[in-house]
């Protein structure tokens, strides 16, 4: 059966919010996450014509995760300090969602990449860790124990800091 | 207590949704221009090449044509060449000022053509010979029309005159009526002969 525009409507209406929060997330730029969320669901109603996808949100997560690995490659490989790069960092945004983006990175700033990946997905995006095991293509033992090992990593720094030890299915 | 769960969540712009689906209305669209473009160039490709092999059948047909109705003329023609007798002695005066006048090109085959012309109803036809084969003329006008037809063909196209070419084109028609009439009557004989046979075998 073809995918057609309702189709594609119902599955912007039901994860636009969650995949642009997850984005925001990840980059910390609402222009980035905006866009990445837009070539995510672009990507998925092209994949959806010629083939059906079978879990549509882990689907669409792993778009995004890897579309903000790039973004955060190209970034990282453009970084350099110039006149005009400073005027956008004296204009950082001081809005709320920005601020609770520095304050989670700066918790996940202790961790290695790894282990702060699953702890932003489980935290920022509340996804199991069968749908992060999905989105990342490990084992759901590796997810839980990269989330332990993160956890017990976390308290040991931060004695105030509050984390679900348990998968909340 | 610190905690890593966000306390605020960032909605989706409302542009988000609108963007996507004008992306892929406009993406329909190109893909449905290429579609159509593709369909089109087929179509004419098709088209044309069609028209190519129909022209290319309807040429060979032709030229099958045109060679059967040759091979009927070219043999009609060897025919009545051959059942020619070969020129009586005084006609060779005649016989050798009219080969003066045939192209190199192939001077044996034309020589031949005109060893077996009794009379030739040229421009530079011997006044004598005319008045000394008076009545002969009348009585072999037709073969000597012939001969003069094989002997145009033969001879280059700027030495033949107006006059003869048209007498040519007459005696060629002529020809072809001769040679359908022939046909007529040999297919009549034998419907005929086939019908006999027929009735014939049925009253057996």
């Amino acid at each position: 059966m073809a995918f057609n525009d309702r189709d594609i409507e119902r599955v912007i209406d039901m994860w636009q919010d969650s995949l642009y929060s997850f984005a925001f997330y990840k980059t910390g730029d609402e222009g980035v996450a905006q866009d990445i969320v837009q070539e995510a669901f672009i990507k998925y109603y092209e994949h959806s014509q010629r083939k059906k996808v079978a879990n549509v949100k882990s689907w669409l997560y792993r778009a995004v995760h890897n579309a903000c690995i790039d973004h955060c490659r190209w970034k990282r490989s453009r970084h350099t300090t110039s006149l005009s790069q400073s005027v956008e960092v004296l204009s950082v945004p001081t809005d709320e969602p920005y601020t609770e983006f520095l304050r989670i990175e700066t918790i996940l700033q202790c961790l290695p990449d790894e282990q702060a990946e699953v702890v932003r997905m489980k935290c920022t995006a509340a996804l199991r860790f069968t749908e992060i095991a999905d989105i990342l293509g490990i084992s759901v033992n590796t997810v839980k124990s990269r989330y332990r090992y993160a956890v017990g990593k976390l308290r040991n720094t931060f004695k105030e800091i509050d984390l679900e030890e348990e998968d909340n299915i | 207590m610190n905690t890593l769960k966000p306390k605020v969540k960032p909605k989706a712009p409302t542009t988000l949704k609108t963007n996507v689906l004008e992306h892929i209305a406009r993406q329909k669209r190109i893909r449905l221009r290429r579609h159509r473009m593709i369909a089109a160039a087929a179509v004419a490709i098709v088209v044309i090449g069609l028209t190519y092999s129909l022209q290319f059948f309807r040429l060979q047909h032709i030229d099958a044509s045109f060679n059967y109705a040759d091979n009927l003329v070219v043999s009609h023609r060897m025919m009545e060449s051959n059942s020619l007798e070969i020129t009586p002695t005084e006609n060779k005066v005649q016989e050798v000022t009219a080969m003066s006048t045939i192209s190199v090109d192939n001077p044996q085959k034309d020589r031949a053509f005109v060893a077996k012309i009794p009379n030739i109803d040229t421009d530079k036809q011997d006044n004598e010979h005319c008045e000394t084969n008076e009545t002969d003329t009348t009585k072999s006008e037709p073969n000597s029309v012939d001969k003069l037809t094989i002997l145009a063909e033969n001879l280059p196209f700027a030495q033949i005159d107006s006059s003869v070419m048209a007498t040519v084109i007459q005696r060629q028609d002529r020809i072809r009526m001769s040679i359908n009439e022939q046909i007529e009557t040999t297919m009549r004989a034998n419907y005929n002969a086939m019908r006999r046979y027929n009735n014939n075998t049925v009253k057996i």
